[in-house]
């Protein structure tokens, strides 16, 4: 599996919250060289190999941060607001994609970002980071030629060409959390060589930048023993060296109430076992992943969460090491393959 | 007919959690329009109209909730403390009427603050007129409602009155069903409890009904007066909007497209919504069970969450002709 | 209170279990809902749920949290010093040169803070946040205090629960061992319902155990038994107090999880009263509980709360009236007695 080609091609492609359409539809074709497939009212896609017990859900989420365009003004200029997660200091002078529709058909149209120049800002304003209401997105196009193909609530995505820096590692937009689906795709390979008992169904899940909805209601579908998501945390670099980030080349397992302890330590000796660098995080409350949203689904499921470090997070230039996701995708496989060998009970038998 | 209708539901009380007076006016305006109807655990009114046994079954839900206060305490003089019930600040209803179930009425007043500092929801009481705790506790216990006073403005298509949000869908609601010939779909006509304070009632409601599709008709902001913030395309009077999203949800596409093409269909105009605040109950029904489609009709609105806030006549018409003609095909 | 109840509180706070670690309390618990005949499960997030069924009658879920807020340990520093995140909400100034104790061995330590003698005005003024606090354990180095009490490892306050005053109590968990007494007292009477009583496990950081048991429990009515916030001492007016120690168990109206079901709401406040149980009306809408969780887990149910007033509420040392405790459970115990006369009105 060539995971750079398959990065290059996902991250590239459309579907922001709650619009995964696109980026879903492409992703059900990948997976389903290993699995049976279904994709669901709310644009999860659910893929699943193998039968019987026990039941494991894999998760990482498909959507991507956006803008979402507002109005126009009389010289064509476009106000825009942001669907979620988008970070104002990226956008000053950037190439962005705006997805104008005609007959249902998309229309990416190239904009840039635009903001009253520096030279012409008042003194107090000099110096500090532009408010996204005070930003505009130039296509290029007459007022009456922008408001006829941009009607409000036109889709905005950021550009961004993947690029290889050094030491195997990849600069490009929404690694989070495609990476994490092709760490997926990259683990029902090496299962699809091998033979487990049980059922896995990977799950590429909508709006988790959104509301979590996605994760939690293809958890209510799916119904499994237990779930890993997959996402991304905070690498360690510039600006960004604290307790709560980690190097590029390990992953990371957290751990808190929201985690399931035994789940948690089993993923951690199954790393152990296949040689994989892993470090822990934690978190007393909300991860901020669809673990939260799957631990509550049901009656309870218990849950875990995997993520591969990355840099810039929410920009255009997310950085990570591919071979990372190669190790993320051999502990995810051999994670699934192992569960059948636990006794039946055991995430809910409690005796500490 | 329109009119009619909502300046009867705009004037009766219902302030988030004592829907209960609300609930009855608007099961007796749908009882003979309706097959089916109930209350449930939160105060949810769920009427159904059958429709054909291969359609869909489609969750049409309007909040009868409103915005208010509730008392929290009666001190020796006979003034009510209060607490917002929904999302207000202390200024808002500062030297306004209320009206309590039972009709007792106050006045909004609030405690002075001190130069540069911010007023608080626990400075703000209500004046029933009382002139001891004993007087004020013969009319008024603590866990009462109250909402602003019930006044309307009519200048031809546009009314202005509190609680257009969302008593203006319900009426649009209570036409629609009015209007239905035996529809396509089963409509589950939902006017749902408690949604200013966290969509709750919706979340029941679909969990109990699990329908095949949610629809929200609720009230969203226009971005037509002067100075408005933030900025929107939505106009009062141009036709009912189709959200595209607000902070809470993003309307499923095929929903959202499906409000589009009945609106083609119908021969209505319509606009397109982003709201870059609130949420309506269509994020708590999109979230239920194994997932539900759904999206929002909004009601263009001038002014939410004041005592004048304005909707279109025409706008609210056409909004019940465009639900009409989605529950068609 | 009996002897034998409050022998039974302090062995509910003695017991540990920060939200996501009940483990101890959970045991417990276990080991007194089988004394009291009742078959109990555990489930995915650890909540332990003991059932005293009558099939065919009303299914009633009555709810209080094991768990209580305390710290995380997330990595330590070179000086041998803990850095943690709190677990639930704790307001940074409590903790102040207050003593907790860490992991199964209940390591002991202190979270100090940099004496008055070379603290500056700004010092004086500004509370300090939790990520600049630390748990002293007395390690020399961050390895010594990782061995000792690895990352991960969980702390709770310590403050054994002692008499005083007139009928009062001061222990760190009053919120909400006192909603766990009452349950096992339900467990202890024979009531004509379907009596289920879940312990639930990650109330403060977010009324998650809750959630998942209402929506296997599935029940008709649900009542969740806290302890609530009480402001009523230091000249505080009215309208700010709450609630008021000794006067009762609290029947809240609406907080900012729930609007209480306003005729379960009255039929606990009539029982009350035909009963000459000790009562007042939580005045104010503070504070969020598992009754939020409960009323709409799936197609929802009627819910209220009643609570125990606890001043000082998600501190070490948090009071609570000795006789409030009491009015708790025998309020829910009554009305789950003559629920028959009740029920109609109930569900309308």
């Amino acid at each position: 599996m060539d995971i750079l080609a398959l990065l290059k091609d996902w991250t590239g492609s459309f579907g922001p919250s709650g619009n995964e359409g696109e980026a879903a539809r492409a992703i059900a074709d990948a997976f389903a060289a290993y699995c049976r497939i279904e994709t669901d009212a709310l644009q999860n896609v659910i893929a699943t190999m193998g039968e019987g017990n026990p039941r494991v859900m894999i998760t990482a989420h498909t959507d991507e941060i956006a803008m979402i365009s507002t109005v126009v003004e009389d010289d064509g200029a476009i106000r825009f607001a942001r669907v979620n997660g988008i970070d104002p200091r990226t956008l000053p002078g950037a190439r962005v994609w705006v997805h104008a529709e005609a007959d249902g058909v998309r229309e990416p149209l190239l904009g840039v970002v635009g903001a009253l120049p520096p030279h012409l800002l008042q003194a107090d304003k000099q110096g500090k980071n532009y408010p996204m209401d005070e930003m505009y997105i130039d296509v290029g196009l007459s007022a009456e030629a922008a408001r006829d193909k941009v009607a409000p609530g036109t889709l905005i995505t950021l550009d961004g060409e993947p690029l290889q820096l050094k030491n195997n590692r990849i600069a490009c937009k929404t690694l989070d959390d495609r990476a994490g689906i092709v760490v997926m795709l990259r683990a029902a390979e090496i299962l699809s060589e091998r033979k487990f008992k049980g059922q896995v169904s990977f799950v590429a899940a909508s709006q988790e930048e959104m509301s979590g909805g996605g994760a939690e209601t293809a958890a209510y579908k799916v119904n499994p023993d237990c779930a890993l998501a997959i996402d991304m945390t905070l690498g360690k670099g510039h600006a960004q060296d604290s307790d709560d980030t980690f190097p590029l080349d390990t992953v990371v397992a957290a751990i808190g109430p929201y985690i399931h302890r035994k789940l948690n330590q089993y993923l951690l000796d199954t790393a152990q076992e296949e040689h994989v660098s892993i470090q822990k995080e934690y978190a007393s409350r909300s991860t901020s992943t669809n673990a939260d949203d799957i631990q509550i689904s049901r009656e309870g499921i218990p849950v875990a969460l995997l993520s591969v470090p990355t840099l810039y997070m929410h920009t255009p230039v997310e950085v990570a090491a591919l071979d990372t996701l190669e190790e993320a995708a051999r502990l995810v496989a051999a994670f699934v393959a192992g569960l059948s060998r636990k006794e039946e009970g055991w995430l809910c038998d409690w005796n500490d | 007919m329109m009119l009619d209708t909502l300046r009867t539901v705009l004037a009766v009380p219902g302030v988030s959690g004592s829907e209960q007076i609300i609930a009855e006016t608007l099961a007796e305006l749908v009882r003979p329009y309706v097959d089916d109807i109930r209350t449930d655990a939160l105060g949810n009114l769920i009427c159904v109209k059958k429709g054909a046994a291969d359609g869909k079954r489609v969750m049409v839900c309007a909040h009868m909730d409103q915005i208010g206060y509730v008392v929290t305490d009666i001190d020796k003089d006979g003034f009510l403390y209060v607490h917002n019930v929904g999302g207000f600040g202390p200024q808002a209803f500062l030297g306004k009427v209320v009206t309590f179930a039972n009709g007792t009425q106050g006045v909004v007043y609030a405690k002075s603050v001190k130069d540069g500092a911010k007023l608080g929801m626990g400075d703000v009481y209500i004046d029933i007129g009382a002139s001891s705790k004993q007087e004020a506790e013969e009319k008024i216990s603590i866990g009462d409602t109250a909402n602003v006073a019930f006044q309307m403005v009519v200048h031809g298509d546009r009314v202005s009155a509190p609680t257009m949000d969302d008593r203006a869908a319900c009426a649009v609601v209570i036409e629609l069903l009015k209007a239905l010939q035996p529809p396509h779909h089963t409509v589950i006509a939902v006017f749902s409890a408690q949604e200013e304070v966290g969509t709750r009632g919706a979340q029941t409601a679909a969990a109990a009904e699990n329908p095949d599709i949610g629809i929200a008709v609720d009230v969203t902001a226009t971005g037509d007066t002067p100075g408005a913030e933030p900025r929107m395309a939505v106009k009062l009077g141009a036709g009912p909007a189709v959200k595209i999203m607000d902070r809470h949800s993003i309307s499923t596409p095929s929903v959202r497209d499906g409000l589009i093409a009945a609106a083609k269909a119908a021969g209505v105009p319509y606009q397109r919504e982003v709201l870059t605040f609130g949420g309506t109950d269509a994020g708590a029904i999109q979230r239920t069970l194994g997932g539900i489609p759904a999206g929002t009709l909004s009601i263009p609105c001038r002014y939410v969450h004041t005592p004048v806030e304005t909707v279109s006549l025409r706008d609210m018409e056409q909004s019940a002709t465009l639900l009409a003609e989605y529950l068609k095909a | 209170m009996r002897l034998e109840r409050l022998t039974l509180l302090e062995e509910l706070l003695n017991a540990r279990g920060v939200s996501g670690d009940e483990g101890e309390i959970r045991k417990l618990i276990g080991e007194l809902c089988a004394k009291r005949g009742a078959r109990t499960i555990t489930d995915a997030l650890g909540n332990i749920i003991a059932y005293k069924e009558k099939p065919g009658a009303k299914r009633v879920m009555l709810d209080a949290h094991m768990d209580e807020v305390g710290f995380l340990i997330t990595g330590a520093d070179a000086n041998g010093t803990l850095k943690y995140q709190p677990v639930g909400g704790i307001d940074p100034r409590v903790v102040i040169s207050k003593r907790v104790e860490i992991g199964k061995d209940r390591v002991p330590g202190v979270i100090g803070v940099k004496p008055i003698h070379i603290s500056t005005k700004d010092d004086m003024e500004n509370a300090l946040k939790h990520k600049d606090l630390r748990i002293d354990i007395g390690a020399k180095d961050a390895a010594e205090a990782e061995r000792f009490c690895p990352a991960g490892s969980y702390a709770s306050f310590v403050s054994p629960p002692t008499r005083f005053g007139e009928e009062r109590i001061v222990s760190r968990a009053l919120d909400d061992r006192v909603g766990c007494l009452a349950l096992l007292a339900a467990l202890e009477s024979d009531l004509p319902v379907d009596l289920i009583c879940a312990f639930t496990a990650q109330e403060e950081v977010g009324l998650r155990g809750a959630l998942v048991a209402a929506k296997r429990i599935r029940p008709d009515i649900g009542i969740a038994l806290e302890g609530t916030t009480c402001n009523d001492l230091g000249d505080v007016s009215s309208e700010k107090q709450v609630v008021a120690l000794g006067k009762g168990v609290a029947i809240s109206f609406m907080d900012n999880s729930s609007i209480a079901h306003p005729k379960l709401r009255a039929a606990l406040t009539d029982c009350a009263e035909v009963n000459g149980i000790a009562h007042q009306i939580k005045r104010g809408v503070a504070g969020g509980n598992d009754a939020g969780a409960i009323q709409r887990a799936y197609s929802g149910c009627p819910t209220a709360t009643l609570s125990v007033p606890c001043r000082y509420i998600h501190s070490a040392n948090s009071v609570a009236n000795l006789s409030d405790i009491e009015s708790q459970s025998e309020l829910v115990i009554a009305f789950l007695r003559d629920f028959a006369q009740y029920e109609g009105r109930i569900f309308e």
